[in-house]
């Protein structure tokens, strides 16, 4: 009996051996070529300002098997690989420089922290920073947008020291606490671009980036141009022509709330709020 | 304007600048100093007298979008908001105290209130740099008065909804 069934085992297992080796060949090959071929589509947004032709949508298959997991490292496995004629802006890879803000679909923000779509149905669409213009490809011209930044003064501004970089200035803990989710910027200008009053004013609203920085200074303890900062945003564009979209805090890579900062400086040029007076007395070091 | 404009090509700067100098220069009144500077630069180092010159120490190169040349916003901003916020609480106030004064205030408000709307509608759809200069001023005027004949539709039809 016993040996009947060990018989019919043997037999059976001889039978099926070669349909068992086929599906586990099967399997192998389904992972073989899993792990070469997971092609995924991106259409990247093409400009040559040395050609007159217009700007059209180029299409690069990427294998995401090969491929580090960031749209960063994609454009830049096209760069290396495919085609390396594409050009974008990028620097530290981590989200810390700003470089490579680019509106990846339909949103703006950073290639370095933005993860590939999985979904190989679906291409990824990469476009520049909307409304801005366009030096090549992936690079927009953001002289406008730094000029503004200049013209906020961003640095510490004093009226009078008499022992001016001798000591450090005094800030207390709460007074510190107030510069968080301000100074954390880092100027990619997603918000910005985002904005629809920054679209069709970008010559006279200064933008959510950069007033979220003004804010940053105004509200800063230690500095005393607050009345002279506000004194120039004053008039119907700088400050209020934003209509409270909220586009900006929606897209900012880094999580911070430029609407709210907005929000905070026009109550302060209405008249509804002040800044308070400095927890510690700044230069109690100095003098 | 000429003598300045060559002595700027000299000195290799890019068109803005030129530009920027030349308004600038009209702007302050020292154009008058500038050229009396450059029958004196004839002869001498053009880029360090130039240098010396007013008009390029009153140079700056950050843009005058923040100079705040318009009038105070702040103010209307402020006004906005309160009227914004009073027609919530006044439009069913005007059902329950029916009265001339409250229909008058009721369409005031509400008339002042779509204006401001219409009027950031038409600063930021009609700007000069899509539709040229002069529609935008047209539809400023039509809006206008608008707000006018509105203000008074706006009190009759208030007046007449609510005591009829």
């Amino acid at each position: 009996m016993q040996l009947s069934k060990m018989a019919g085992e043997m037999l059976l297992s001889r039978v099926f051996r070669s349909s068992v080796n086929q599906v586990r060949n099967i399997h192998a090959s389904a992972a073989l070529s899993a792990s070469a071929q997971r092609l995924k589509k991106f259409t990247v947004y093409r400009w040559n300002p040395d050609k007159t032709d217009k700007p059209v949508m180029q299409e690069y298959d990427v294998d995401l098997n090969t491929c580090g997991p960031m749209v960063l490292d994609a454009l830049i496995k096209i760069k290396n690989e495919i085609d390396p004629t594409l050009t974008f802006r990028r620097s530290c890879r981590e989200g810390i420089c700003g470089s490579c803000a680019m509106n990846i679909g339909g949103v703006n923000t950073l290639a370095c922290i933005t993860k590939i779509d999985t979904n190989l149905s679906r291409p990824v669409k990469i476009y520049p920073l909307p409304h801005m213009y366009v030096i090549k490809d992936l690079v927009p011209d953001m002289n406008n947008f730094f000029s503004q930044y200049k013209s906020i003064e961003p640095w510490l501004q004093r009226n009078e020291e008499k022992r001016a970089g001798s000591q450090q200035y005094l800030q207390s803990v709460d007074d510190r606490k107030k510069l968080d989710g301000l100074y954390e910027c880092i100027l990619c200008a997603c918000c910005s671009t985002s904005c629809p009053s920054y679209w069709w004013n970008a010559d006279k609203y200064l933008g959510p980036a950069v007033l979220m920085q003004a804010y940053r200074w105004i509200i800063d303890s230690r500095d005393e141009a607050t009345e002279k900062r506000l004194g120039r945003m004053k008039d119907p564009f700088s400050v209020f022509r934003c209509h409270t979209i909220m586009n900006c805090t929606k897209t900012c890579p880094k999580g911070l709330n430029p609407g709210k900062a907005i929000a905070e400086i026009k109550k302060m040029l209405g008249g509804i709020s002040k800044k308070d007076a400095p927890g510690l007395n700044t230069t109690a070091l100095q003098n | 304007m000429k003598i300045l404009e060559i002595y700027l090509s000299r000195l290799g700067t890019t068109y803005r600048l030129k530009k920027r100098l030349v308004k600038e220069g009209l702007k302050n009144g020292s154009f008058l100093l500038f050229k009396k500077y450059s029958q004196k630069l004839k002869n001498s180092d053009v880029s360090e007298s130039i240098l010396r010159c007013s008009v390029i120490k009153k140079f700056s190169v950050s843009p005058r979008q923040l100079s705040a040349e318009s009038h105070d916003h702040s103010k209307l901003w402020t006004v906005e908001r309160v009227v914004a916020m009073n027609t919530l609480a006044l439009v069913p106030a005007a059902f329950i105290f029916q009265s001339p004064f409250m229909d008058c205030l009721i369409s005031l408000l509400l008339v002042m209130h779509s204006h401001w709307g219409l009027e950031a509608i038409i600063v930021d759809y009609m700007r000069p740099r899509v539709v040229g200069p002069v529609l935008p001023k047209v539809s400023m005027v039509q809006v206008a008065v608008e707000k006018i004949l509105k203000g008074h539709c706006r009190y009759f039809t208030i007046h007449s909804f609510i005591h009829d």
